[in-house]
């Protein structure tokens, strides 16, 4: 999909008609639309989402969702039928051109402002033909699971990069790439009316054993789905409890009194991160060495007992073998020695060459004799290794172990003296965040306890359905539902694998994909990769020539907005050639897909700034980028204007009586000046298309 | 030329693809119509028939 033109009428404080030309050129694919804070870019951002899906569209940061008619007009209606909100967008998608329009009237949005008018026509031999259930084209064009992919706010986009949302990562390759048919696929074999209506006619004509193994399954379901609900209401409280410690933090942080003890916390809260993270590297390093090669250190007796016999062996000349068996007997059948001497039957020199047999080896044994004097060489030599490698391992673990409760121990001190402030905000702020850390740790072994009871009942499933699936049916009716029922559990199960295969092999294209766009901004020693469970991390290599070691990276704020984009990037990059890689699933086209982000410069360093803004022309067939001019000026400017990639620049007009303190009420670029704040005593805001 | 080189050269099979290929027929079956079902509504919101159509098909396919 590119997108050709927006068109916004009296939708939020887009008072009248307003248009916007896309920039829809190869070369020059980038669309700047300058605004400051406050001057309309989530409405407008908002302005695209709420046109192709409507309100279910719109994003958590659209405050008040149903009041989407600009509010002159709500106020002071000059003509009811022309009071409402309209967006109109064009786009091209897959060489055709199409046009969508949804409107919402003053009456409808009193009424119920979810509930709009769509329209979408696109165009055929030069006719505009009408579209029947637009809202289900649209979806089919670009689905409603995607957008937030490709239309986003930037500051906010590195929640991608955090482990809790792996979730979202894996929903996010699902629906971009074409896996969430098979997801479907598994949902509609496993849906009441399809598995559960067999067992029901099982159940309806078997025998008792079986019924009360149908039971125990269907109990186990029950529990199952609770136990998901559970989980899912404790990772969203999880989530809310961290906002609201965050938000505390930002507090404390902002309070005189306790900003420099608040300061030193989160020093030490992203210490603990990173310390916690290396000693989970370090306990998955122990565990692996051990795994693999932790039987040497209990082989020694075995080794040296070994080495003893080669020795005893060797000192008797009895290894390795002198002669070959297959060459004495070679000798022996062509009746004549090396020496040219005849070898006829009685001679001494037969019986001389006869003789050898008693000492003569086979090759096979020569050669085992080789690999085993070379593999308790090497034992030896792992012995020590692992032996080396769990020592230091136990030390550095107890290192960290003892950094990690000096943390602890300054942390309850920094409590301690925040709790004792006198100031009265800062006393109730710090009693505030000591209970919800105290709901967190609930929180997380709550989760623990979930977890480990939907394991256990998951592998109780699984064995009560194995036994339904081979239970004796006397009975034909109950013998065809069975068979029907293990023919539908073996497609579910067929189907997973296929989505593990599939999925294995996409991530593998992905991290190349994701290496090749994270070098294109950081250069430095990091690379960034997703992990077998939907995490993206940051990792590095550490350490010198055989001792080097790859470890994750606790990520900052500005880290993990970049991890994110690239990680959307490669995603929009993968589905733009989904039809060239390999699958067992037809038709997956692929296609081109917009980006669209508001501040995607907010909360990176200079030299991060600029390498997005170098790197963000290539992010997808067709981009728009919302900046500020805080955020624009210096690098980003530099790097998008060097680049020439920019091929449409727009700026929002804000007309109001006061605007906030940060934003600038004029913008530079180039050579040229312009205003983009006015005064005015109501509000509204103007797209301008800039031209340098 | 050998005729072989005529032909495009044959991509080597995903671990999906012989997946697939290995399992009977009748699953295979039941895959592909459940698949081609879903592709025509996955989108829509309400899809009230789709699995009394994917029982008939299972139905259909283990007699």
């Amino acid at each position: 999909m590119i997108l050709e033109k927006l068109v916004v009428e009296n939708f939020r404080q887009f008072r009248g008609r307003h248009e916007m030309t896309f920039s829809t050129e190869t070369q020059k694919n980038v669309t700047v639309i300058h605004a400051e804070n406050g001057f309309g870019k989530t409405a407008l951002l908002n302005a695209l989402l709420w046109g192709f899906y409507g309100h279910p569209g719109l994003t958590e940061k659209f405050e008040q969702p149903h009041n989407i008619i600009h509010e002159g007009l709500v106020r002071s209606p000059k003509d009811l039928r022309e009071a409402e909100a309209r967006v109109t967008i064009l786009f091209r998608h897959s060489g055709e051109k199409y046009t969508l329009s949804r409107s919402l009237s003053l009456p409808q949005q009193n009424d119920d402002s979810r509930k709009t008018e769509l329209h979408l026509e696109v165009q055929r031999d030069g006719q505009p033909i009408d579209i029947d259930k637009p809202q289900w084209a649209v979806e089919a064009l670009m689905p409603s699971g995607i957008s937030p992919y490709l239309f986003f706010d930037g500051e906010g986009i590195e929640h991608l990069a955090m482990e809790k949302n792996a979730g979202q990562i894996r929903t996010a390759i699902y629906q971009m790439l074409g896996l969430s048919l098979l997801e479907a696929g598994i949902a509609d074999l496993s849906h009441p009316n399809v598995r559960g209506r067999l067992v029901k006619e099982l159940k309806d004509n078997t025998d008792e054993d079986t019924v009360r193994l149908i039971e125990r399954e269907q109990k186990l379901v029950t529990e199952i789905e609770t136990l998901t609900k559970r989980s899912q209401v404790c990772c969203e409280n999880q989530t809310a409890v961290a906002k609201e410690i965050d938000g505390i933090d930002k507090k404390l942080a902002a309070n005189n009194e306790a900003r420099a003890l608040q300061k030193r916390r989160q020093t030490l809260e992203d210490e603990e991160k990173g310390v916690c993270l290396k000693l989970r590297e370090l306990t998955s390093k122990l565990s692996a060495c051990i795994a693999e090669d932790g039987f040497t250190l209990f082989s020694g007796k075995l080794v040296r007992s070994g080495f003893e016999i080669t020795q005893r062996l060797r000192q008797e000349r009895k290894m390795p073998a002198k002669v070959l068996n297959i060459f004495v007997d070679e000798l022996l059948q062509t009746g004549e020695c090396v020496c040219g001497c005849p070898l006829t039957l009685g001679s001494p020199a037969r019986a001389k060459v006869e003789a050898l047999r008693t000492i003569a080896g086979d090759q096979h044994f020569n050669n085992a004799v080789s690999a085993l004097d070379h593999s308790l060489g090497l034992i030896d030599g792992v012995t020590n290794r692992v032996r080396a490698t769990i020592r230091d391992g136990v030390n550095e673990r107890d290192t960290l172990s003892r950094r990690l409760r000096q943390i602890a121990e300054e942390q309850i001190l920094i409590h301690a003296q925040l709790g004792g402030k006198d100031d009265e905000e800062v006393h109730v702020l710090e009693g505030e965040r000591e209970k919800k850390l105290f709901l967190q740790r609930e929180l997380i072994l709550e989760e623990g306890r979930l977890d480990k009871d939907l394991k256990d009942d998951q592998r109780d499933l699984d064995i009560v359905r194995r036994e339904i699936d081979s239970s004796k049916q006397s009975a034909s009716i109950a013998a065809k539902a069975q068979r029907r029922l293990k023919a539908v559990d073996e497609s579910i199960a067929l189907l997973q694998t296929i989505r593990e295969h599939e999925m294995r092999d996409l991530r593998k294209i992905l991290n190349d994909e994701i290496d090749l766009h994270f070098q294109n901004i950081i250069d430095r020693a990091y690379w960034a990769e997703l992990s077998d469970d939907f995490v993206l991390r940051l990792k590095k290599r550490v350490g010198t020539g055989d001792f080097q070691e790859i470890i994750n990276v606790a990520k900052s704020s500005g880290q993990g907005q970049i991890t994110s984009l690239v990680f959307i990037a490669s995603l929009v990059a993968l589905a733009r050639r989904r039809a060239a890689i390999p699958t067992i699933l037809k038709d997956l086209e692929g296609g081109d897909y917009p980006m669209v982000m508001d501040s995607p410069f907010g909360q990176l360093g200079q030299d991060f700034q600029a390498g997005v803004a170098k790197w963000i022309p290539t992010l997808a067939p067709q981009v728009v980028v919302f900046v500020s001019s805080s955020q624009y000026k210096g690098k980003v400017e530099e790097m998008l204007n060097d680049g020439r990639r920019v091929g449409r620049r727009y700026m929002l007009a804000y007309h109001g009586p006061t605007k906030r303190s940060e934003a600038a009420a004029s913008i530079v670029l180039g050579s040229k000046q312009f205003t983009q704040y006015f005064h005015c005593e109501s509000e509204y805001t103007e797209i301008r298309e800039i031209e340098l | 030329m050998p005729d072989d080189q005529n032909q495009p050269p044959q991509l080597p099979l995903t671990g999906s693809q012989r997946a697939f290929r290995e399992a009977p027929a009748e699953i295979k079956d039941i895959i592909k119509r459940v698949l081609q079902e879903e592709r025509k509504v996955m989108h829509m919101q309400k899809r009230l028939e789709i699995h009394a159509t994917v029982l008939e098909h299972v139905k259909r396919a283990i007699q």
